[in-house]
């Protein structure tokens, strides 16, 4: 079965001789759910936009679905069908005047009927708790609102791949919790699900497969429990080890009974389980 | 735009007064009427000032009726629009009706003309402006055989001054609480410089936009969804009829 991402060696630079990405070689499933983590400048939106055909590598190659991305007007029409990307800034994306034009605005533009698009509007909308936005004129919504609508708009265009910029930035801590619950609906119905994200928690919490980069390079790749397990190590690239993680080494780590824990639920289910049997 | 900045503090503030009067097309009762119905009332009032300068009274009168009882437009936000030309045309006759060596041009008929005519040609793109998101307009343009591009961009800058607007709203109220309280000498300064980062900002503002558009939709159309109501035959027929006799009957009274 192809790989729903696959990097083979890319390599992009926005100077001569200076990589912005340099040897990435990835390849993510069908339904992953996975995040880029790095600090600023890693070249984490660089990646997105590789991988959405904005930016060409110099070297290497990009595959989507099996498929080799190719850059001609028919090739870039099938990129933009199967791969989304929601951009940081929701100012950037929106383009129509009202919530519901501008969720509509990517379906209807890729040939969906006028009446399946008002129903994708009510859907996507509603999977991010903002269906109450829909009749609002997009100048009056604020900074959260308006990055909920972005989001909606590419969830309204029903891509293969969802790639998002930075995507709770921005957004309240029920919003964020929304949009996660909805990315992993989406990832559990097949769609490859992939933000970037310096919030190494999220991370770690979220994601199945996390690849950290710095100044463009991958650094390290894998399951969350592995990459974040070493905290010297992350810290060396200028992210923080996700609190949970620190606080299960640092504490329970000799006496707790199977994995580790992932979420903060899990770890205080954890604790309550230790206290039980008087190991705390 | 946040609701919750408080107006009336700073000089940004004045921006949020015509960020109100945006919202008026899309919060009153004929938003989703269809926008042909509105763009033949609009045109009908402007038919009527063309008439005479009564016709220009009486297309005043109806707009203001339509638009405030019918459709729902605050009166505080229909004056704000009338007020303007208003302006406008006060300050012409002034300059028109005053002349040098210092004496004044008698011409009452000219005067009444020119105001009426004014106020009515107000009225009839306040009813349109207020009552219709643009994007309808542009929406019937496109179906009038305006180019795709055309309308794409109408869509795109449409959007763009929304945007610039809050940014520019942004950028004063942030000058305003840092330089205000040093005086308006460092005020207008840092307003200076101020002009010449809202244009860098707004140019690249303009690109990532183009880009996010490019990286959505490609080389796809740029069509929006019609969230209006189907136009009703009976309100334009009823239209045309009462339009084509009131102008009928104000030309017929002109030449007796």
């Amino acid at each position: 079965m192809p790989a729903a991402i696959e990097l083979r060696d890319v390599y992009f630079g926005y100077k001569p001789g200076c990589w912005a990405i340099g040897g990435l070689n990835i390849r993510w499933n069908k339904g992953t759910k996975a995040a880029i983590v790095g600090a600023n400048g890693a070249g984490k939106s660089t990646m997105l936009l590789l991988l959405d055909g904005g930016l060409h590598p110099c070297k290497g190659e990009i595959r989507i679905l099996g498929q080799e991305l190719r850059y001609d007007r028919e090739g870039l029409r099938w990129l933009r069908s199967t791969v989304g990307l929601v951009v940081q800034d929701p100012d950037d994306q929106i383009i129509a005047s009202t919530v519901e034009q501008e969720v509509a605005f990517g379906p209807l533009n890729l040939g969906v009927p006028p009446v399946e698009c008002r129903r994708r509007v009510r859907a996507s909308l509603s999977t991010l708790d903002a269906l109450d936005l829909i009749d609002e004129p997009v100048h009056e919504l604020s900074f959260g609102q308006k990055k909920r609508v972005a989001i909606a708009s590419i969830l309204a265009m029903q891509p293969a791949v969802l790639l998002l910029d930075e995507p709770t930035a921005g957004l309240d801590h029920l919003s964020s919790a929304h949009l996660l619950a909805a990315l992993d609906d989406l990832a559990r119905q097949g769609t490859t699900v992939l933000l970037t994200t310096h919030d190494s928690n999220l991370a770690y919490e979220w994601a199945d497969e996390v690849l950290v980069l710095d100044q463009g390079r991958p650094a390290l790749a894998g399951a969350p429990l592995d990459v974040f397990a070493h905290s010297e190590t992350i810290q060396s690239y200028r992210l923080a080890q996700p609190a949970v993680m620190e606080i299960w080494q640092r504490t329970f780590r000799d006496d707790w009974c199977g994995a580790p824990p992932r979420t903060r639920s899990e770890l205080v289910d954890g604790i309550k389980a230790l206290r039980l049997v008087g190991k705390h | 735009m946040d609701r919750e900045r408080n107006p009336g503090k700073f000089p940004g503030a004045l921006m949020h007064l015509d960020a109100r009067l945006c919202s008026v097309p899309f919060r009153n009762r004929w938003t989703r009427a269809h926008p042909a119905e509105k763009i033949l009332f609009s045109a009908g009032l402007l038919l009527l000032t063309l008439t005479s300068p009564a016709g220009g009274l009486l297309a005043l009168a109806a707009g203001t009726i339509a638009a405030v009882r019918g459709a729902g437009v605050p009166a505080a936000a229909w004056w704000r629009f009338v007020r303007a030309p208003l302006t406008f045309a006060l300050t012409g006759l002034v300059t028109m009706s005053i002349r040098l060596p210092l004496a004044l041009d008698w011409n009452p008929d000219l005067w009444i003309a020119i105001l009426a005519r004014s106020l009515g040609s107000a009225a009839a793109a306040g009813f349109l402006g207020l009552t219709t998101p643009m994007d309808q307009v542009f929406h019937v343009l496109g179906r009038l055989g305006t180019p795709p591009a055309f309308t794409a961009l109408l869509h795109a800058i449409y959007r763009f001054i929304f945007t610039m607007f809050d940014s520019l709203s942004r950028m004063l109220e942030a000058t305003a609480r840092r330089n205000l309280a040093a005086g308006w000498k460092p005020y207008l300064n840092a307003l200076s410089l101020l002009a010449g980062s809202l244009l860098l900002r707004g140019l690249r503002q303009a690109a990532r936009k183009e880009e996010a558009l490019e990286w959505r939709l490609g080389g796809a159309s740029t069509r929006m969804l019609a969230t209006w109501r189907v136009a009703r035959g009976w309100v334009i027929a009823s239209q045309c009829g009462a339009f084509a006799l009131s102008s009928a009957g104000l030309l017929t009274w002109r030449l007796l």
